[in-house]
């Protein structure tokens, strides 16, 4: 006797996402198709239960379309005899009013559990033997032990925790679940919801993962992408990552320092040509005065999405001050701006700027 | 750099000249008109003119006064060891620079001239002019200042690669160009503005938009307030309704079960009756079966045989009273005429028997009974009427009667014995005993027939058992716990009526206002969706705005420090000219004035010892100090501007108003000069004719 689970939570269902700007809408979109995908994939993996801990909405009042998207997806796995355990988040907090009281969800039937008690319940799954153990976040914004209390509370076979809150890791003291919450629940498994990237949280006996976004919700969510698909039995707990995702974040960071020209940078950044990145060049160290990191978003091409942060410095040197002497205007011109920079008056990144705008018309490279 | 050679092909005053010059002082003696200017220009020209121009004051100026064809123009130079050709042609339009030792050759203008830049470290006519062509005419004309900057600028400028004017200039313009409509509108507002109105409007809009969503989700949570207010109210009519409800059902299940429960009284007492009746019944039954042989017929004829018997006893022993004591017995008329009263008695019977078969309407039982009456009446009459007779023979002898009467009395006995009875009397009680037994029967049957009133004792049993059924029914169901409970006062019922109404407004009241609130709530136009889309095309302005901000900033940035470099640039050049203006100037004056300098501005002032102070030479000094300090300036800005590559000064008679002792001077300056600068020297005079090699214009 087994069980099949699949886990995938943070959603983020009609999320806002100005990092994307005039994408957002495409890539909302696409966030649904990919949700379709997992659902697809639960059915041909032919999983037992879905669970989803928590912040499937943005919102706890989303758009009526994207409700009833979820609804049919969620229809579909009811459909396929396959059993449904979500709670809400801290985007999609229970309240009188919440999404999760909508008629569309009762129409479910008694397989698609959604949990509403903001104190630990459980859940038994006769046909599954299997207990789901959870706990729905509520307005009142409470930090708290999440799982304190947790332990097995029926005879069947199969004990899974499904919460929505960040695990205090190293010096995270105000974070709602304890590790050792986590090592003394007798769980076969816990299914956590909160984190955007997909993250191994096991203590002791206890598996523990986060699942994840499906997509980056930000061009700083490397490890999205994923659903796990968790395989019980008697002996032990196996947990598998499957990628769903389309987007990928990347930050790459490259050091300028001795690159002399752009495309020897572009060079050294389009290496995949995957189409969809969330790319993100971050530039260090100390370039070359004729080095135009400016130019370098407009010169790669593929991205889904592309931001280059310059956090290099320009090479101020000897040797670049012997190439432009005092009596010449552009001598003088980086003298000046360089007597600036050490003022510390303007902004290191603007002078910078100028300094190579300036020296780039000057040479009459502009 | 060093000319060698000039040939010159209709130009202005040549139509086809050559000439040639050497390293050093070259003296270029002509009459006035005789083509000095001409000559110098056409030097000038092949420097830097563009054959290919169709400027209308070039042309003018260059051709050939007499000429019709196009001039041309060849420059043979030596620099840094090589022989260079320099060619403009002005028919074919094209301009060369040719090694001559290598042959190698650039054949456009752009390459000449650059070729020609890096020679002489000038650029252009303009600044060779305000330079190293030092007329009498014009050298003064650089007094002003504004002139000094510039042709100082210019000749530093040009150093660099670009036009560093036009640089500042665009930029200028560039950050002009940025900001129309910043401080006042404009019809086509720049970049910086554009993308504020813009982002003002898309923040209005989502401003709008908020406002909206806002006001819908307020109406939304309002409308949940009424409709829990609402469930409330429900909830509270609900149970008063019950209450009246319940409190109706009780006064109507209670009557009727008062109802029901009398009439179930009533049968109950009915049945009762009934029953104790039957029960007397059953007894008289039971009496009557005792004595009821004496209600046979043929009892009855025992009977009427014993009277009968009983009475012709009688009448015997009345005979023989009589006869004994001789007793008159006073007898009826009938026992007068007992034939007689027979006959009578029953033609009347007759006669009644008669009617009643004719005119009454009765059953045949009825006519055999009357009948039967007759029958017996006449039986009684006519037996009667036979007894007085008996006497009559008795009368006859006593034995006689006597005798008789053993007979009848033995009959008697034998009667009385049959009926196990001790006399007549006896039976007579007896039969009045079932007769009465009989009329008790019948009257009880009549009592019980009123009280079942035509039903059975069964149909009554059912009906109480039909009433016994719903007064259960009604008890327990219609009187439930709640309905039992439900007992109100007149007071308390009109109170809960009032609350009622007042609960029924409220009610309406505030489906009305939930209607309102559902109706603002799904009318408003606006989704979250659309706020997310306008927030996020808000974030896609400001980066707009931030990044035109920041390359405005920029720009200004580097407008301000180019303009500083600039200054600063031509302040680092004013301290060599400066220096070599006073190098020359105490040997020039004699020693009169030693210092010069020039401010930021550029102007150029004098130290005046008899003044003790900083003067301007324009307006404190003589024209031969003005000139002398000025060519001093230009030769100066010469070696700064063009250091060791040496550019040919080109000088247009510049030291006629210098007396004897400072052209003296002059002469040994120019001798210094020339080791690095070849000079030539165009003038009318013959006074100089010793400097240095003398070439003469014709």
């Amino acid at each position: 006797m087994s069980v099949k689970i699949l886990h995938t939570s943070d959603l983020h269902l009609g999320a806002k996402l100005l990092f994307l700007g005039e994408k957002a809408n495409d890539y909302r979109k696409q966030l649904k198709n990919t949700f379709s995908k997992v659902v697809a994939l639960a059915i041909s993996e032919k999983v037992d239960i879905v669970v989803m801990p928590g912040d499937m909405f943005d919102s706890p009042k989303p758009e009526v379309e994207t409700v009833q998207f979820f609804a049919n997806q969620l229809e579909l796995l009811v459909n396929a005899g396959i059993y449904i355990a979500i709670i809400p988040g801290n985007h999609d907090f229970y309240d009188e009013f919440s999404v999760y009281n909508n008629e569309v969800f009762h129409k479910l039937g008694d397989k698609c559990g959604i949990i509403t008690s903001d104190e630990i319940s459980a859940w038994k799954i006769e046909a599954l033997s299997l207990t789901i153990y959870s706990r729905a976040i509520t307005k009142k914004k409470e930090v708290r032990s999440l799982l304190a209390g947790l332990k097995r509370a029926t005879d069947t076979k199969f004990h899974v925790g499904l919460f929505h809150g960040s695990v205090q890791l190293n010096d995270q003291a105000n974070a709602p679940i304890l590790q050792e919450e986590i090592g003394k629940s007798e769980m076969n498994y816990i299914a956590l919801g909160d984190w955007h990237g997909i993250k191994d949280v096991s203590i002791g006996k206890t598996p523990a993962w986060y699942s994840g976004s499906v997509e980056p919700l930000a061009a700083d969510q490397y490890n999205s992408g994923s659903v796990l698909i968790i395989n019980i039995d008697e002996q032990k707990t196996e947990v598998k990552s499957v990628k769903v995702g389309t987007f990928t974040a990347v930050n790459r960071k490259i050091d300028v320092s001795g690159i002399k020209s752009l495309q020897e940078l572009k060079n050294m950044v389009v290496e995949d040509k995957n189409l969809n990145l969330l790319l993100t060049i971050e530039l260090v160290g100390t370039r070359d005065l004729e080095l135009n990191t400016d130019e370098l978003s407009r010169i790669i091409e593929g991205p889904y999405w592309l931001r280059v942060v310059d956090n290099s410095q320009i090479r101020f040197d000897e040797q670049t001050l012997a190439a432009f002497p005092e009596e010449t205007i552009v001598g003088q011109f980086i003298r000046l701006l360089y007597e600036k920079k050490t003022k510390g008056e303007l902004s290191q990144e603007l002078v910078d700027d100028a300094l190579q705008y300036g020296v780039r018309i000057l040479t009459g490279k502009q | 750099m060093i000319i060698k050679r000039i040939k010159i092909k209709n130009y202005k005053k040549f139509v086809d000249a050559e000439f040639k010059f050497y390293g050093g002082v070259n003296v270029l003696i002509g009459e006035n008109e005789a083509g000095k200017t001409s000559l110098m220009e056409a030097i000038t020209d092949c420097l830097f003119a563009d054959p290919s121009s169709k400027s209308k004051a070039l042309s003018d100026k260059i051709f050939s006064w007499g000429g019709k064809s196009e001039p041309y123009l060849e420059l043979e130079i030596e620099h840094k060891l090589n022989k260079l050709l320099l060619v403009k042609d002005f028919a074919k339009k094209t301009a060369s620079l040719v090694n001559l030792d290598t042959k190698k050759e650039v054949n456009s203008f752009p390459e000449t001239q650059a070729a020609v830049k890096q020679m002489l470290q000038i650029s252009n006519k303009e600044v060779f002019e305000s330079t190293a062509l030092m007329s009498f005419a014009e050298i003064a004309k650089l007094a002003s200042s504004d002139d000094l900057t510039y042709v100082l600028q210019s000749a530093v400028l040009t150093q660099d690669k670009v036009n560093v004017q036009k640089v500042l200039q665009n930029l200028r313009s560039e950050i002009k160009d940025l900001k129309v409509g910043m401080d006042r509108p404009s019809r086509y507002p720049g970049d910086l503005k554009k993308t504020m109105d813009e982002l003002e409007h898309v923040e209005e809009d989502l401003k709008d938009k908020l406002e909206i969503l806002s006001k819908a989700n307020k109406a939304t949570l309002q409308g949940a307030e009424v409709d829990t207010q609402l469930a409330k109210v429900e909830e509270r009519i609900s149970v008063l309704e019950q209450l009246l409800n319940n409190f109706g059902q009780r006064e109507e299940t209670e009557g009727r079960l008062k109802e029901v429960n009398e009439q179930l009284q009533a049968i109950q007492k009915g049945l009762t009756a009934a029953e104790k009746l039957s029960a007397k019944s059953a007894e008289l039954k039971a009496a009557y079966a005792k004595v009821s042989h004496y209600d046979k017929e043929e009892t009855k004829q025992l009977i009427i045989k014993a009277t009968g018997l009983q009475q012709s006893v009688s009448s015997l022993k009345q005979v023989s009273d009589a006869q004994n004591n001789e007793k008159v017995v006073i007898k009826p008329l009938a026992k007068k005429f007992p034939l007689l009263s027979t006959i009578l008695i029953g033609a009347i019977s007759l006669g009644l028997v008669i009617a009643v078969f004719i005119f009454a309407e009765t059953s045949d039982l009825f006519k055999l009974a009357v009948i039967l009456a007759y029958i017996v009446e006449m039986v009684v009459v006519i037996g009667r009427g036979l007894v007085p007779s008996v006497p009559s023979t008795v009368k006859e002898s006593k034995p006689a009667i006597e005798e008789q009467q053993e007979v009848i009395k033995r009959e008697l006995a034998e009667i009385l014995l049959k009926l196990k009875v001790n006399s007549v009397d006896e039976l007579y009680t007896q039969r009045a005993s079932v007769e009465a037994i009989k009329a008790q029967a019948r009257e009880l049957d009549g009592e019980l027939r009123g009280i079942l009133g035509g039903r059975t004792i069964q149909a009554l049993q059912d009906e109480m058992n039909k009433l016994l059924v719903a007064k259960r029914d009604l008890e327990h169901n219609q009187l439930t716990p709640d309905v039992k409970q439900a007992r109100l006062t007149p007071e308390e019922y009109l109170r809960t009526r009032r609350e009622l109404d007042t609960l029924y407004l409220d009610r309406k009241r505030m489906e009305k206002q939930s209607t309102t609130h559902l109706v603002q709530a799904q009318e408003a136009t606006v989704s979250q969706e659309d706020i997310n889309r306008l927030e996020e095309y808000q974030t896609v302005l400001r980066e707009r705005l931030n990044l035109s901000q920041r390359q405005l900033a920029i720009k200004e940035l580097v407008l301000e420090t180019l303009s500083d470099s600039v200054q600063l640039t031509a302040v680092s050049v004013k301290d060599q000219v400066e220096k070599l203006i006073s190098k020359y100037l105490p040997r020039l004056t004699n020693g009169r004035y030693k210092q010069v300098r020039l401010n930021n501005d550029l102007s150029l002032e004098v130290f005046a010892d008899e003044k003790e102070d900083w003067v301007a030479p324009t307006s404190h000094l003589s024209n031969g100090t003005i000139d002398q300090i000025y060519f001093l300036f230009r030769v100066a800005f010469c070696e700064v501007l063009t250091k060791e590559h040496g550019v040919p000064f080109l000088l247009d008679d510049p030291f006629v108003t210098f007396d004897e002792k400072r052209t003296e001077e002059m002469r040994k300056i120019l001798l210094e000069l020339s080791k690095q600068h070849q000079i030539l020297l165009f003038t009318n005079s013959m006074e100089y004719e010793e400097w240095g090699a003398l070439i003469k214009i014709v």
